[in-house]
């Protein structure tokens, strides 16, 4: 079946100080209906220019796009002017870092729902109403939040009307883009759960993006993990327990888990994450790794390790780590 | 109630802020008689929500702030509001603070070394010159910026992350500090690097054998740091216990709740009964009534006292299902079924 969404080597670059600067490089996947990416890295890893691009929400005299982003089979990025203004929201919706401040605050709850539907050509007030009122009733919120204003609010509140908001027009495709950062553990949770409970209920695709590896081997069906504004692996949620890609090794290992003490000892990630401007030769994460080798000093390539399911990682060792897990659980 | 006297100490302290305006005149409590006692060398974890006066504590805790109500003991003494500025400097050079964010906790007009030597300098613990060059360069180092000499005359904006936070840590240590305090030291870093700064403090409190209250929102890492860990909830503590106790058998509905959404899975498991509105501060009752899976109807009538559970060292919950009014039962008994 055709993916919802299928990126290949897309690539951005922005345009800073009269000089342009590649943030993200071949990056290459797919979300398939119903299904929840999450999406991985540090901050400055270029998770969320992926999901700008993406979304089509870069701006063309700050950052050049190209590659491929197809959206059920339609090339997305050759969208221009109404064809884009229609596609936006109804195939594919956002809801961003900063969800809290996405409302509008000198309108009321209702309006921000009658702006976006009389947009999109649903101009009866009235049944827009009804419909408004039906959207916040899937995200638990009672009616009368259309009469509220944002500030009036809470953050959980304040989010879960921006879920309702994207679910409005049936999108194929949700990118949620660390929708939860500001809210305390048990309102995200919550939260999450309604959405995945939506999901499954309505079953649209989800890429969901995030610094908190550990939510999201919770949370999603793949996890894809940026470094450095390239893809260095993807996989099931299962694969990560053993990965092949030593950034991701360390990246699961950096958190230390619920029942951990300090007298069970976890290093961190040596070094700090590059400048793009001059990122290291080679792969980008050789100056940070423990299984550096000569060989690193080449770029490596992005290369499937399974099929089905789709496991890929970007490491010029992976057979070498792969085979020392294997003689590790032996 | 730990086995050695605490060496910092909070007796009841309250903090209460209040809102005028040209109509109304609103109280907000954000702590609510809390008492935590830290021992020399020990790391206590606060653990709590943004706005459950976790932050407050700190700033209580570093005398940026005063108590409403309770006191504040160190070393044996009150430390009061009419403390001497002598007094009050030299309690300052024994506390010190880490701040929760490396990019404005550090001025941009001055160097790293600047900010580390000045502690060092209005302590007057070091003669200026050479000397004072000399030990900030092994602060630096202390905290893993190698060479400390390369660093020091680097600008704020020069450093990373990572490395801005370690020159905040070397800066509250230079006055060789009894107790640091901790606001979130690593939750403006980057994942890769945060472990690293936890190593380091723990590292810290090992060579140095200081004391720290470690803030954080996160129970994993509060876990991983801490001897004990203390849970608040809109300026309550609602329970603490040594760190293992409080992971593998918390008491209070809402630790379990904080623990359960940072380990289940999601789309199942238990929820909140309401949704987190706006807490009427005259409300008699418990602070969690509102949201809590296993109220009673006394829940929302008394609020309920922090006490130690029976037959349990160094465990106190504040909650009904323990301590009822009529008859005081404690213990494996009183489990809530959440």
């Amino acid at each position: 079946m055709q993916p919802v969404l299928h990126v290949e080597g897309l690539w951005v670059d922005y345009f800073t100080r009269g000089r342009r600067l590649r943030v993200v490089q071949d990056v290459s996947f797919a979300i398939e209906r119903g299904e929840m990416l999450g999406l991985a890295g540090e901050s400055g890893s270029g998770k969320s220019t992926v999901a700008l691009a993406v979304a089509r929400l870069l701006r063309p005299e700050n950052a050049a796009v190209g590659g491929m982003v197809r959206l059920n089979g339609t090339d997305f990025l050759a969208l221009v002017g109404e064809g884009l203004r229609q596609t936006r929201w109804k195939s594919v919706a956002l809801v961003s870092q900063s969800a809290m401040n996405a409302l509008n605050p000198v309108i009321n709850i209702f309006r921000q729902f009658d702006d976006m539907l009389t947009a999109h050509g649903y101009t009866d007030a009235v049944q827009n109403r009804h419909r408004a009122a039906e959207l916040l009733d899937l995200v638990d919120l009672p009616e009368q939040v259309l009469n509220r204003f944002p500030h009036q609010l809470s953050g959980g509140m304040k989010q879960r009307v921006v879920i309702a908001l994207a679910l409005a027009l049936h999108p194929d495709l949700i990118i949620m883009d660390e929708p939860t950062t500001a809210l305390d553990v048990i309102v995200e949770r919550e939260i999450l759960s309604k959405v995945k409970t939506l999901q499954r209920q309505l079953g649209f695709s989800v890429l969901f993006i995030t610094h908190d590896l550990d939510l999201l081997l919770r949370l999603t069906d793949r996890v894809a993990i940026m470094y450095a504004g390239q893809l260095v692996e993807t996989g099931p949620v299962g694969h990560f327990s053993r990965s092949l890609h030593p950034y991701s090794r360390a990246l699961v290992q950096s958190f230390p888990s619920l029942h951990q003490h300090a007298s069970d000892r976890r290093r961190g990630i040596p070094g700090a994450p590059p400048d793009l401007s001059h990122p290291p030769a080679g792969c980008r994460f050789h100056p940070r790794c423990v299984f550096v080798a000569d060989v690193c000093q080449t770029a490596p390539a992005w290369e499937a390790v399974s099929e089905d399911p789709l496991i890929a990682v970007r490491c010029s060792r992976w057979k070498e780590i792969r085979d020392e897990f294997v003689s590790t659980v032996d | 109630m730990s086995s050695s006297p605490p060496l910092i100490e909070l007796r009841n302290v309250s903090k209460v802020f209040v809102n005028r305006s040209l109509r109304q005149r609103s109280v907000v409590y954000a702590l609510r008689e809390v008492s935590l006692t830290i021992a020399r060398g020990e790391v206590l974890a606060l653990v709590g929500e943004s706005g459950s006066g976790k932050s407050t504590t700190a700033q209580l805790l570093a005398r940026l702030t005063h108590p409403s109500g309770g006191e504040i003991w160190f070393d044996g003494r009150a430390i009061n509001r009419q403390a001497g500025a002598r007094e009050l400097r030299q309690y300052r050079r024994r506390v010190q603070m880490i701040f929760q964010d490396p990019f404005s906790s550090l001025n941009a007009v001055h160097t790293v070394g600047y900010h580390v030597g000045r502690p060092l300098a209005i302590h007057r613990l070091v003669p200026p010159g050479r000397a004072l060059a000399a030990q900030v360069e092994t602060l630096l180092e202390t905290v893993g910026l190698h060479p400390g000499r390369e660093f020091v005359s680097k600008f704020p904006h020069q450093l990373s992350g990572g490395q801005r936070q370690r020159v905040g840590i070397a800066r509250a240590l230079a006055p060789n500090p009894d107790v640091l305090i901790a606001d979130e030291p690593t939750s403006m870093l980057d994942v890769s690097l945060r472990l690293d700064v936890m190593n380091l403090l723990l590292d810290l409190r090992t060579t140095r054998k200081v004391s720290m209250l470690y803030i954080t929102h996160d129970l994993s890492g509060a876990n991983y740091m801490a001897d004990r860990i203390a849970v608040m909830y809109r300026g309550t503590i609602m329970e603490e216990a040594p760190a293992d106790v409080l992971m593998k058998d918390p008491v209070h509905p809402y630790t379990r709740l904080l623990l359960d959404a940072s380990t289940a899975d999601f789309g199942n498991g238990p929820s909140v009964a309401g949704p987190l509105g706006a807490l009427d501060p005259s409300s008699p009752g418990c602070p969690f009534y509102p949201r809590c899976p296993s109220r009673m109807p006394v829940c929302s009538e008394t609020r309920p006292v922090s006490a130690w559970i029976a037959d349990e060292a160094e465990h106190r919950v504040s909650c009904h299902r323990y301590h009822d009014a009529e008859s005081p039962k404690t213990g494996r008994d009183a489990q809530p079924k959440v």
